[in-house]
């Protein structure tokens, strides 16, 4: 955390405010570097042309499209990030198909499935439902699985059966670690390999490439995470201090 | 010859923030400050090299966001007066402190830079920053690369090609529109890449960008070198991987080279330790304290602080100028006999650290390059285009997709604060595809529609907002920037739906979100 701004110990009051003495002033003139302040400056204008706020500043956002989409977005290796909207027309349209006796037990779930390999649903390796609450509008989805592709439906589950409401998008979730997959043009022996890809993530030396796993996310959640962190959360902070 | 190379590289980036609503706008002062303290200083700090026949080659992305505020004459003229206060400001000072010595060399200091910024800003560029780099790109030591048009993080839009598509365009007619040339390279927002991404950067011409450095290690097939050389992706555009060792020792918070204690401190600011009356008249926007720049004292203890001492500063830029030097000399006299060929060390850091949060940074840099040049022969500077000139030959990898954002992937944009945007963004882009693909032959207040639809959709997008939202201290800001775009694109949007564009409104947008005036819709059109 950084220091706080003290408010005594400020250099106002070392001074008080009398003329200079001849000596100083001296310094000051020749301190001023007059040959800058001699050079004619172009005009500028002086007068803004300042307009009135805007009626349309009310700033609302619509809560809902009347449209139906469910949309999936990779967040990292190991989370996914769904939002979704259903209609009242699509609502009904999946209920009638349950009937009525099956409405009394079913539950609104979030079905995951892996679809690595380029499966199309409803052909997937596996699947699994997050239940959610009737309000739910979006989730994060804690899939724990780089390097899989994915897809998502949004749908009721009554009993055995799943109704779906919506298919989203498909997602891939991106690899986290060294590659296994080798480049026969381009290789090094193996230690040299480890000795130079060590450097590469700022380690003296790696063993293996479980090391080069642990040691990019202690980098990535520790070290020099975000670069403009410094910079932005500066100007968030002086804003705070006001 | 040299052993190996260090491509430094600076991205510079600010949102567009212009309020001609008005008369003061406390955000503003972002780009002003970093006139003053990061451009000004950087480009006087090339001047001086040039002038000693110091080879150096450098990088710097200029945002198409940037480059439009340094062009825009509203901003510039704002800036002017804001230098005149500040100017007024330090010769009150010059004469508060004549009798105290430890902080009148200080004042006097700060008037002088005040007074030197004006003069470069006002007389020798015209109030036109961006032809002093593209001064030093013409003399080829500079490498000026762009960005997404406003920042927009990437891999949370590539569910729709157009809308990467656009902030690709935009952005490369934009840099060749302001610097006379189209970009050779790009600095993704936030490092922010996803497979496929390269392909919209080969369709304008692009041929390289940078990556953090999880990206290049993690990516298909194992890269041979990791991040000392460039790879190709399957497009032809090749990827850069930034060093983590040369970024620890400027970025890392307890081994960096700004925490030193001879170093300027930051948070001792005369427009939060002055009398308050005093400072008021320099104080933008509502009168409430901020920075003025004008700062007195050095890093030194938490509790007790010393007065800044220049000379001291100095001696620790030149230490830790030939340590950075050092440490890249160990790294490729290391890599260089397995590589067999000459390592490449990328340096990545925000052009904004150097100077107005890092006083020392531009002087370092200056130092750096210097001492490079004169002092030893193992490393030379390069820009990656020059890298890829003399080693063209390199391994095809798919990097994967990443950020250097916190934990660096897509969190720091997409999390509980700022997950909200998404919905509204996402349908924003489903409606500016739609219409592009409508109106084939618009006429001509329909055109404009479409054209201030796309730069409303464009602004909605930068990361900056999801990334203050994220920090949450002070998000309103960003919350009605999201808000205000999007609201001005449905407005539009519905105008042109009922096809009745309300020409008034679309006059104030146009006044008032005026950056890229050769937008041309028709890139939403995915052909």
């Amino acid at each position: 955390m950084r220091r706080k701004i003290k408010k005594n110990d400020s250099p106002q009051k070392k001074s008080a405010a009398r003329k200079p003495a001849k000596k100083a002033r001296r310094i000051l003139k020749l301190a001023r570097k007059p040959v800058l302040r001699k050079v004619k400056r172009p005009t500028l204008p002086t007068t803004v042309q300042v307009l009135e706020q805007p009626s349309w500043e009310d700033r609302r956002l619509p809560s809902h499209y009347g449209e139906d989409g469910l949309v999936l977005m990779v967040r990292d290796p190991w989370w996914l990030f769904a939002y979704w909207e259903v209609t009242p027309q699509r609502q009904q349209e999946v209920l009638a198909q349950i009937g009525p006796k099956g409405h009394v037990g079913s539950k609104t779930v979030l079905r995951v499935y892996d679809v690595t390999g380029g499966l199309v649903l409803p052909r997937s390796n596996s699947f699994f439902d997050i239940e959610l609450n009737f309000y739910a509008e979006n989730w994060y989805i804690d899939v724990g699985m780089p390097d899989r592709e994915w897809v998502t439906e949004l749908g009721y589950r009554v009993g055995s059966l799943f109704f779906p409401l919506l298919r989203s998008n498909r997602v891939k979730t991106p690899a986290f670690g060294i590659s296994d997959v080798l480049d026969e043009e381009w290789l090094l022996p193996e230690d040299v390999y480890y000795r130079l890809l060590g450097r590469s993530i700022g380690a003296e030396s790696v063993g293996d490439s479980m090391d080069i796993r642990k040691l990019l996310e202690k980098y990535l959640r520790n070290v020099v995470s975000s670069e403009r962190l410094p910079e932005l959360s500066k100007k968030v902070q002086h804003l705070a201090v006001q | 010859m040299s052993q190996g190379y260090l491509s430094l590289i600076l991205h510079a980036h600010l949102p567009y923030v212009r309020h001609p609503e008005h008369e003061r706008f406390l955000e503003e002062e972002w780009l002003y400050e970093a006139i003053t303290e990061t451009y000004i200083p950087l480009l006087k700090s090339f001047d001086a090299l040039r002038r000693d026949g110091v080879y150096f080659r450098i990088t710097m992305s200029l945002t198409p966001t940037l480059l439009s505020m340094l062009t825009d004459p509203l901003l510039q003229s704002r800036y002017v007066k804001h230098l005149n206060r500040l100017i007024e400001l330090s010769e009150k000072e010059v004469e508060r402190t004549h009798s105290d010595e430890r902080f009148n060399g200080l004042a006097r200091m700060y008037r002088d830079l005040f007074y030197e910024a004006r003069h470069i800003f006002c007389d020798r560029y015209g109030n036109d920053l961006t032809r002093a780099f593209r001064e030093h790109a013409d003399a080829g030591v500079l490498e000026i690369i762009t960005c997404g048009a406003t920042h927009g993080f990437l891999p949370l839009m590539d569910l729709q090609p157009e809308a990467v598509r656009a902030q690709i365009a935009t952005a490369v007619r934009t840099h060749e529109r302001i610097l006379g040339r189209k970009p050779r390279g790009i600095w993704l927002p936030e490092c922010g890449y996803a497979p496929g991404i390269d392909e919209y950067l080969k369709e304008q011409g692009i041929l390289f960008f940078i990556l953090d450095n999880h990206s290049i290690v993690f990516g298909t097939p194992r890269p041979k070198f990791g991040v000392f050389a460039p790879v190709y992706c399957r497009t032809g555009v090749a990827a850069f991987g930034r060093d983590i060792e040369s970024s620890k020792s400027v970025w890392s918070a307890e081994e960096g080279y700004p925490g030193d204690a001879a170093y300027r401190e930051f948070y001792r600011d005369i427009g939060f330790d002055l009398d308050y009356e005093y400072v008021k008249p320099y104080l933008n926007g509502d009168g409430t304290r901020i920075h003025t720049g004008i700062k007195y004292y050095r890093i030194s203890g938490a509790s007790h602080k010393e007065p800044y001492d220049p000379a001291a500063a100095a001696r620790k830029i030149a230490e830790h100028a030939g340590n950075f030097i050092h440490n890249r000399i160990k790294q490729v006299e290391f890599l260089e006999p397995m590589m067999g060929q000459e390592p490449l060390i990328v340096s990545p850091y925000d052009a904004e650290l150097f100077g107005h949060w890092w006083f020392e940074g531009p002087q370092w840099i200056e130092m750096l390059l210097r001492k490079i040049h004169f002092d030893q022969n193992v490393i030379e500077t390069i820009t990656p285009i020059g890298y890829l000139e003399r080693h063209p030959r390199n391994q095809v990898v798919t990097p994967t997709m990443s950020s250097w954002g916190y934990n660096g992937y897509a969190e720091v944009w997409l999390n509980g604060s700022n997950d909200w945007i998404y919905r509204h963004l996402h349908k924003a882009v489903e409606r500016m595809i739609g219409a592009a693909k409508r109106f084939r032959s618009p006429g001509g207040s329909e055109r404009r529609a479409l054209n201030q639809m796309a730069r409303e959709l464009l602004l909605a997008q930068s990361s900056d907002w999801a990334f203050i939202l994220k920090t949450g201290t002070h998000s309103s800001y960003a919350v009605n920037r999201t808000k205000d775009h999007l609201q001005r694109f449905t407005q539009l949007w519905e105008g042109l739906s009922k096809n009745s564009i309300d020409m008034p409104a679309l006059e104030r947008i146009e006044l008032v979100d005026n950056l890229f005036p050769d937008i041309d819709y028709t890139v939403y059109r995915g052909e």
